[in-house]
């Protein structure tokens, strides 16, 4: 078995894996959340930020390990790179659950400054935390600073960012997904550059006990924040563009419209994160209309170029619904769905009545359960089955994806019906004014269980596949 | 009997102790809480009202409109009266130390302290100019108005007082008001002055609300916004620089990156 | 004896009436710095149930856990360590207590625990959750928020209706389309979300809620936020000692129809403010950031109670913060 190959399935197993313990961590919370299980109430919040800090993460890596497996299609990602990204993650996953699980550290995912310092947790808490996410934010760095070095090892900047096509010429080829992933690293390492100083920042406070600006640091998590999902999204969206045409037998190419869209976003994406400081009042006036501006652009190039495109190469096209193709087009649908959400939130006059209210939770769990996730687990389902060739019990199949369809959308609505209520999100328990949420929250967990469901026969699905491939 | 709860004498020391007691305990909480909502109330109501227009007489006798004073730059009114026991002197004094750390007067305000006690001529205001040390100042004027005009004003910018008649002393407010064109801007209350709140009120006065503050021996890194003293605006810190220094590198070490590898580069075939 | 028997009458009205502002006292006091980690009578929260805690524990040793915690968590003292070990390592922390305040607070939780012993005897009304009905998804919603749930619904019923048709044209596979109408019909579609994406821009972006210089409020609030309550002054609050100096308004009242400015900050970690109606939606919001103040203008459309929630996670007790106001 070859490196690579090795690398690939261990990065399958690990999300599987986390997947299962973060959804469960995160159903806890509306267990809690729907009064059913109040003597565990304290351990609310610890739990919300280990779903929190672990999803997001969990999410990044292995739309990393998507990325890096078609790119290396085209050029040579250093495989022991990768490997060394994965010992970093799950060191890093090690302290993280040290201080949730022993110190109870509770800081939400974003930890944002000055909470990590005043929650009443022990001080090692908050020092395993900041050291978890010092061993990610490093391993991930060099791992995407690695990709990147692979990328500009065959192509001039210009070529991997589609700059010729936009000046008008038509070669060298140049990969929708090369191009793609190009934009999300060079994005992703303004991201963990982000990440960095807030940590920096973190680290200075505790040795030297000089204060920090909260303003400054919660612009700089959110960066961070914002960048690390949207990301995640973009990687994986490469991988779509990527195995798109081996299911529909059409070609996919860059062109002109496709460099335009994704040079437009990497622009976009560095300035759509305002819109989390809207209802910091202090915030500058015309970030926040830059936010709104740069939320409301960056729907034009997914919606119109990359899901147009998608459903192009779709239409009447001899499709052969497989579950590895299945989930990634509803996956599309579920960026889609979630990015209107979003569009909605990002608009300052309606946040001023949405923020922080379960809406949110709402939009960016559409885009990542039924966007991000799909489009990974059917990518990973291909890989696999592209390694096998097992029979496909398309019937079957089909049962799996409507499970998690179902599942995840009737859990999404109650979200977005708690959000449009009034709801909080990150409240233990709803005061008396809004039972409405616990109710919404009892109800959300039946929608659960019938994804955790799908999800288990999922796994059942792509895991025979990963059990055989390791004798390829 | 050395003790006798009986007799006349300590009947009438106990019914006055307890009197006192409940004085203390019942009454004089709740009228605590009455005042404080009372002094919202005040305060908050005064404030953007148009102050009336009086006539105040200076210890010169030279005699003269509030809107003289308040056309050209903005006037901070403030009460006090010349046999005050309590917190004018205090207060007055206070108000002069921040005056001279803060600075400003005359370029940027006038002081205007009126008594509010019909008994106080120029003779006791230019006292009382005298014992705070500022007679010389001529930006912080010292005056009287008449009996009539005290209430007015009084009501229009958040001022109380009242005549404790076992003690002769008056019972009242330690505020400033600070008075734009005519119109109350804001209500310093307490009988310390803080230079903090003073420049936020000086800020204020100006047209321009101060985001930020600092408390005192608090050390911040780099901060996103500072107060320029010189043209009393606020502006960018370094910390707002700092936000763009991640997009900035990472655009750099891409640049970098593509740039070292274009020796390695193996040139693209029309495959 | 006339004298006597009311020398006897103020001595009872003043124990009764002294009592009951102690009691009085003692129940701010817990409510402001116990209830957002213990209840009497309610059952463990993030800490332990204080129901008859004044018969468990010895008073002293009580009064000097509540006025020092820490110090006592440092000293391991065993009594401490054992409840830390039990509460999953949440400390409790040092709130400032003073002693006559401990003392008024031991005596309200001695009180309470006493009519909650008598309550109980009479069987506890069961509370058992209604079944949610149809009211539970759409009842009450209005405004912006009503707005925003139907176009997301009618945008993704067309996004769903969209991918649905494109799936089940793939039962009528043709071997190549005709790129030439897709881009002409992607042109249209540019143009189509074009205009909906400036339109809504032009549309939504003179909405902000923040403050303009050119209109001047009728009343100013100052609010500081503390984890986990807010206090209201008419004076800016920015530090504990502040707080110690200027007067808190316990009991906000504001008029209906004016233009209130909230004046918001916070005294440790990033709170949220926000004002929840009569029919528990949320009419506006801001942030309370250490070190900043922003500035939240209202007006409140009718009479009656406003509850304010925090809406930026804060710690352990984040969903007990709340304060109310009301509107005349």
């Amino acid at each position: 078995m070859n490196l690579a190959h090795k690398n690939t399935l261990n990065w399958i197993m690990v999300t599987f894996v986390l997947f299962i313990v973060l959804l469960l961590a995160g159903m806890f919370m509306r267990i809690i959340q729907a009064n059913m299980f109040s003597s565990a109430q304290s351990w609310f919040y610890p739990m919300m930020t280990l779903h929190g800090v672990g999803m997001a993460g969990l999410w990044w890596v292995a739309s990393i390990a998507c990325a890096s497996r078609v790119l290396s299609r085209y050029t040579a990602p250093s495989e022991c790179v990768s490997r060394f990204a994965l010992y970093g993650t799950v060191l890093g996953v090690l302290f993280l659950l040290a201080s949730v699980f022993l110190g109870q550290f509770a800081a939400g995912w974003y930890f944002l400054y000055p909470l990590p310092f005043k929650g009443g947790w022990p001080t090692w808490a908050t020092l395993s935390f900041l050291l978890s996410i010092t061993i990610l934010g490093a391993t991930w760095l060099v791992w995407i600073l690695d990709l990147l070095r692979s990328i500009a090892k065959k192509y001039t900047i210009g070529q991997a960012l589609g700059w010729h096509y936009i000046l008008g010429k038509t070669g060298p080829d140049v990969p929708p997904a090369v191009l793609i992933t190009a934009v999300s690293l060079i994005a992703g390492v303004a991201c963990l550059l982000s990440g960095v100083v807030v940590l920096l920042f973190f680290y200075y406070e505790m040795l030297t006990g000089v204060a920090n600006d909260a303003l400054l640091m919660k612009n700089l998590t959110f960066l961070f924040g914002h960048l690390l999902v949207n990301l995640s999204l973009y990687l994986a969206v490469a991988a779509v563009y990527d195995v798109f045409p081996s299911y529909t037998g059409r070609p996919w190419p860059s062109n002109k419209i496709v460099a335009i869209s994704w040079n437009s976003v990497l622009v976009i994406v560095l300035l759509a994160y305002f819109h989390h400081l809207y209802m910091d009042f202090v915030q500058p006036t015309y970030f926040q209309y830059v936010g709104q501006i740069a939320s409301y652009m960056s729907s034009i190039p997914a919606a119109v170029v990359t899901v147009f495109g998608a459903i192009a190469l779709v239409y009447r096209a001899p499709v052969r619904w497989s579950l590895g193709f299945t989930l990634m087009f509803f996956g599309l649908m579920g960026w889609g769905i979630g990015g209107i959400g979003a569009v909605i939130d990002s608009t300052i006059a309606v946040n001023s009545k949405l923020h922080n209210t379960l809406w949110v939770p709402a939009h960016f769990h559409t885009y990542m359960i039924e966007g991000l996730v799909l489009m990974v687990l059917g990518y990973f389902y291909h890989y696999c089955q592209e390694k096998t060739k097992l029979q496909e019990n398309l019937y079957f199949q089909k049962i799996i994806a409507a499970l998690i369809l179902v599942g995840g959308y009737g859990f999404l609505l109650m979200f977005y019906l708690s959000g449009a209520h009034s709801i909080p999100r990150r409240f233990a328990v709803y005061p008396a004014d809004l039972s409405s949420g616990a109710q919404l929250s009892g109800i959300a967990l039946i929608f659960i269980s019938i994804f955790l469901l799908g999800l288990v026969l999922y796994i059942y699905e792509t895991g025979r596949r990963w059990v055989k491939s390791l004798d390829v | 009997m050395t003790f006798n709860f009986t007799s006349l004498k300590s009947r009438t020391v106990w019914i006055k102790i307890f009197l006192l007691l409940t004085v203390v305990f019942i009454i004089a909480p709740l009228k605590a809480q009455e005042q404080e909502k009372e002094i919202l109330e005040k305060v908050s109501k005064s404030l953007y009202n148009q102050v009336p227009d009086v006539e105040i007489s200076l210890p010169n006798n030279q005699k003269l409109l509030l809107s003289e004073l308040w056309k050209d730059k903005p006037v901070l009114i403030n009460f006090f009266y010349r046999e005050c026991t309590g917190t004018c002197n205090p207060f007055l004094r206070s108000l002069k130390t921040t005056v001279e750390k803060v600075g400003g007067i005359s370029e940027d305000y006038r002081i205007l302290s009126l008594s509010f006690d019909p008994k106080d001529g120029p003779r006791e205001v230019a006292a009382m100019a005298e014992a705070v040390g500022v007679e010389k100042q001529k930006d912080w004027m010292f005056g009287t108005i008449k009996p009539i005009d005290i209430q007015k004003i009084s009501d229009a910018i958040g001022f109380w007082y009242r005549l404790d008649s076992k003690t002769g002393q008056f019972d009242h407010a330690s505020s400033i008001t600070a008075v734009r064109n005519g119109k109350v801007i804001r209500v310093l209350l307490g009988s310390l002055v803080t230079p903090t709140r003073f420049r936020d009120m000086l800020y204020e006065l100006k047209g321009t609300f101060v985001p930020t503050y600092s408390n005192p021996g608090e050390n911040v890194l780099f901060r996103c916004f500072r107060v320029d003293e010189l043209s009393k605006s606020v502006k960018f810190g370094w910390g707002m620089l700092i936000l763009f220094i991640p997009g900035f590198c990472a655009l750099l070490i891409a640049g970098v990156l593509f740039h070292k590898s274009s020796h390695s580069r193996e040139p693209m075939g029309l495959s | 004896m006339k004298k006597f028997s009311a020398m006897i009458a103020t001595l009872f009205v003043l124990i009764m009436s002294g009592g009951a502002i102690g009691a009085n006292s003692g129940e701010n006091s817990f409510q402001l710095k116990c209830a957002a980690c213990h209840s009497i009578g309610g059952g463990d929260q993030i800490g332990p149930d204080l129901m008859g805690v004044t018969k468990r524990r010895d008073p002293n040793w009580l009064s000097q856990w509540i006025i020092h915690p820490d110090k006592m968590l440092n000293e391991k003292d065993p009594i401490a360590m054992e409840l830390l070990k039990k509460y999953n390592q949440v400390p409790m922390p040092n709130l400032g207590v003073t002693e006559a305040e401990a003392r008024d607070l031991i005596d309200y939780i001695a009180a309470q625990s006493e009519t909650q012993k008598k309550d109980s005897a009479v069987p506890a009304q069961q509370t058992t959750q209604e079944p949610p009905s149809a009211g539970v998804f759409f009842g009450g919603l209005k405004g912006v928020q009503l707005t925003a749930l139907v176009v997301f619904f009618v945008l993704s019923t067309i996004v769903v209706f969209v991918f649905w048709q494109i799936a089940k044209s793939t039962r009528q596979p043709v071997p190549t389309i005709d790129m030439k109408s897709a881009y002409k019909l992607r042109k249209w579609f540019f143009f189509g979300t074009a205009v909906l994406v400036f339109g809504t821009l032009i549309a939504t972006l003179p909405k902000t809620p923040y403050p303009d210089d050119f209109q001047t409020p009728d009343r100013l609030v100052y609010v500081a936020a503390k984890q986990f309550g807010f206090s209201f002054s008419s004076e800016p609050i920015t530090s504990a000692s502040d707080a110690g100096q200027s007067t808190i308004i316990n009991s906000l009242e504001l008029p209906q129809g004016a233009l209130i400015e909230f004046r918001v900050t916070s005294l440790d970690v990033n709170h949220g403010f926000a004002l929840y109606d009569a029919d528990h939606s949320i009419i506006a919001q801001t942030q309370a950031m250490p070190g900043y103040t922003n500035r939240l203008r209202v007006r409140f459309p009718k009479p009656g109670t406003y509850q304010i929630l925090c809406l930026e996670y804060c710690g352990l007790a984040h969903h007990l913060m709340h304060a109310a106001v009301t509107v005349r």
